[in-house]
């Protein structure tokens, strides 16, 4: 075998291999768009077309609002919080600093339902006020609130306290040098946060499926979850996910031809 | 121009006194430069004088106005950082008006002074430049008018060229000197780099394990240290360490003798027979006498161990009764003893600095 026919044979084998990979990735997506397309007609026939769309408008619009306006009103929250927790956590020294920084990595391995358990006894059943929108508010800032700080805290660790300092010699003060110095060098940190909280909070399941009765709301993936147990795969189901998928999907091109993808490191392939 | 005064300032972290009762003063116009090794508490006296650090004891002086307790940013001062700490969100305008904004200086002024900053640093083509686009030469320059756009009252320099290759530093540092001289600035400089202080500054503070060892011109410091430890610092030195054997009180010389070499020098104030010394000689100031030539009681015999050749000078390293000594030749006489080894000569020694204490 010539050398040539050697190479070509390991690009047909790595274009290949990257394909199968990709088909892997993408079948369960376009299977739920092909399932949301596909739906029978009343002689028994089946045909394909966006019918399944139009009728779930009226029901599941209002879901995916909620959903919008929860995981909104959770980033806001939470980057509000988070930036100056964030901030205080990385350049003030103070005693149990690594302790705390252990309990937060911990979080991150505490099962889902436990997590959304403990969010919902504090926040629903704890304070009785918090009853309805803003208990669903409070314990989903509460949940997100470590992915701002996570992304935060590492922006902060890799900003040079020399900016602040040559800030502070150059004669500004400490709200000039957080907002004209700091907050422009931790942009990729705060964007990334916003970014994994919208995706995470737009989508997020347990915590809503739990508050679901206690509050009568219901988020757009719990009514995806309800409709599955009750009517199993109908096209409007795999429609109601499609318009999930998509949504997320737009959100975070958008986002993404706004801030830039080098505001994303680490977040995004680029 | 403001005279700068740490008084007695002090930095302790837990057990470890990091500066303790420094006392410096850098006077009106005056170039002062704080050196020592890494860790010896230089970048901590300068970043108390900025205020970027808090002062444990002692108290800063800014002309006659105690500045201990004012922040940085009320100080008026110009601190050029280390690593470049240009802002890589602005570009070089943006840089340069960050302070004179801080100062709430009307824009049509800010426009005039970041020309006037960069002409200063011959940059003005670079107005428009990220960062990014900058080389550390070039950098650390838009940096420099950053500071002086502000017209401070002080200049603090904490290592601004140990980022930069030779060639570069070498021409930055004396850029760094015309601008203070043309300025009239008062500077406080740090750095490790002996050849770099000796170059700009009026005064030096030499420093060690968090203490002033020795203040003095480069001239005198080089010439007349004080303890072992600027001897070792400032240039090469050889040590010879032993005790005063014999002394002439009127005349101020006596003869140290250290390990079978007897050595004939002035004896400083305060010292006595059998007292522990060091005798410092430079390499320099050793001289080969020609063969047959030799001068009674200031000879010493010795054998040439290696020779190494190292351009401007040669270096030798001589056995004088079992002490190894630096010895550096100049001029045509340094291709006399290329390659030369196990000969025997006889060396003059022309100037020796008699210190309390031994070198280790």
């Amino acid at each position: 075998m010539k050398p040539k026919d050697t190479e070509r044979i390991g690009q047909f084998v790595s274009y290949g291999y990257v394909l199968a990979v990709s088909v892997f990735l993408l079948v369960p997506f376009m299977v739920t768009v092909i399932r949301s397309v596909t739906y029978s007609l009343p002689d028994g026939t089946t045909t394909v077309g966006l019918k399944p769309y139009f009728d779930i408008m009226g029901s599941f619009w209002p879901k995916v609002y909620l959903s919008l306006s929860i995981a909104v009103t959770t980033i806001m929250i939470d980057t509000a919080v988070g930036i100056p927790a964030a901030y205080a956590l990385v350049r003030y020294a103070f005693p149990g600093k690594r302790a705390l920084y252990t309990l937060l990595n911990g979080v991150w391995y505490v099962p889902g339902i436990c997590y959304a358990l403990s969010l919902i006894l504090a926040y629903y059943f704890l304070y009785k006020w918090a009853l309805g929108y803003w208990g669903f508010i409070a314990a989903y800032s509460a949940g997100f609130l470590l992915l701002m700080l996570m992304t935060c805290i590492v922006a902060f660790k890799y900003v040079d306290p020399c900016y602040e300092e040559s800030a502070s010699c150059l004669g500004a003060g400490r709200l000039t040098t957080f907002f004209k110095v700091t907050m422009p060098l931790i942009g990729p940190g705060v964007s990334a946060g916003i970014l994994l909280i919208f995706v995470l909070s737009f989508n997020e399941f347990i915590t809503a499926l739990l508050l679901n009765l206690p509050t009568k709301l219901m988020t757009a993936p719990v009514r995806v979850f309800a409709e599955i147990t009750r009517a199993r795969a109908t096209p409007y189901i795999a429609a109601e996910a499609a318009v999930l998928q998509l949504i997320s999907l737009a959100v975070v091109v958008v986002y993404l031809k706004i801030v830039g993808t080098k505001y994303l490191r680490g977040v995004v392939l680029v | 121009m403001t005279r700068i005064l740490a008084k007695d300032v002090s930095k302790i972290y837990g057990n470890t006194k990091a500066v303790y009762r420094v006392s410096l003063e850098a006077r009106d116009s005056e170039f002062v430069t704080i050196l020592g090794p890494s860790g010896c508490g230089k970048s901590t006296t300068l970043r108390m004088i900025a205020g970027l650090i808090r002062v444990d004891e002692g108290r800063v002086f800014f002309d006659d106005e105690d500045v201990t307790d004012v922040p940085p940013n009320k100080r008026n001062i110009g601190f050029v950082f280390q690593r470049v700490a240009l802002f890589p969100h602005m570009n070089v305008r943006k840089n340069i008006a960050f302070g004179l904004k801080a100062r709430h200086v009307p824009e049509r002024e800010i426009r005039k002074k970041i020309k006037q900053a960069l002409a200063i640093v011959r940059m003005e083509d670079y107005e428009n430049r990220a960062p990014s686009q900058l080389s550390g030469g070039q950098a650390q320059r838009i940096e420099i008018a950053r500071v002086l756009a502000t017209d401070p009252d002080v200049l603090l320099f904490d290592e601004p060229l140990s980022n930069i290759d030779a060639k570069l530093r070498d021409e930055l540092k004396f850029e760094i000197r015309k601008i203070q001289r043309e300025t009239g600035k008062t500077m406080v400089y740090v750095t490790h780099d002996q050849g770099e202080a000796f170059a700009i500054s009026d005064r030096i503070y030499v420093m060690s394990q968090g203490i002033v060892d020795q203040v003095g011109t480069p001239t005198e410091l080089y010439m007349d240290p004080s303890t072992p430890f600027v001897a070792g610092f400032i240039g090469q030195n050889n040590f010879l360490v032993g005790h005063i054997e014999s002394l002439n009180s009127s005349s101020g010389t006596g003869t140290v003798h250290s390990d079978g070499i007897e050595i004939r020098a002035h004896v400083p104030d305060g010292l006595k027979c059998g007292d522990k010394v060091t005798a410092c000689i430079r390499p320099e100031d050793i001289e080969i006498l020609p063969e047959g030539k030799r001068e009674p009681g200031e000879a010493t015999k010795a054998r040439i161990v290696e020779s190494i050749f190292l351009g401007n000078t040669t270096r030798l390293h001589v056995d004088a009764g079992g002490t190894i000594l630096k010895v550096d030749l100049r001029g045509p006489e340094r291709f006399s003893y290329l390659k030369v080894k196990d000969k025997e000569i006889i060396m003059s020694l022309k100037k020796c600095t008699v210190i309390r204490g031994h070198q280790t």
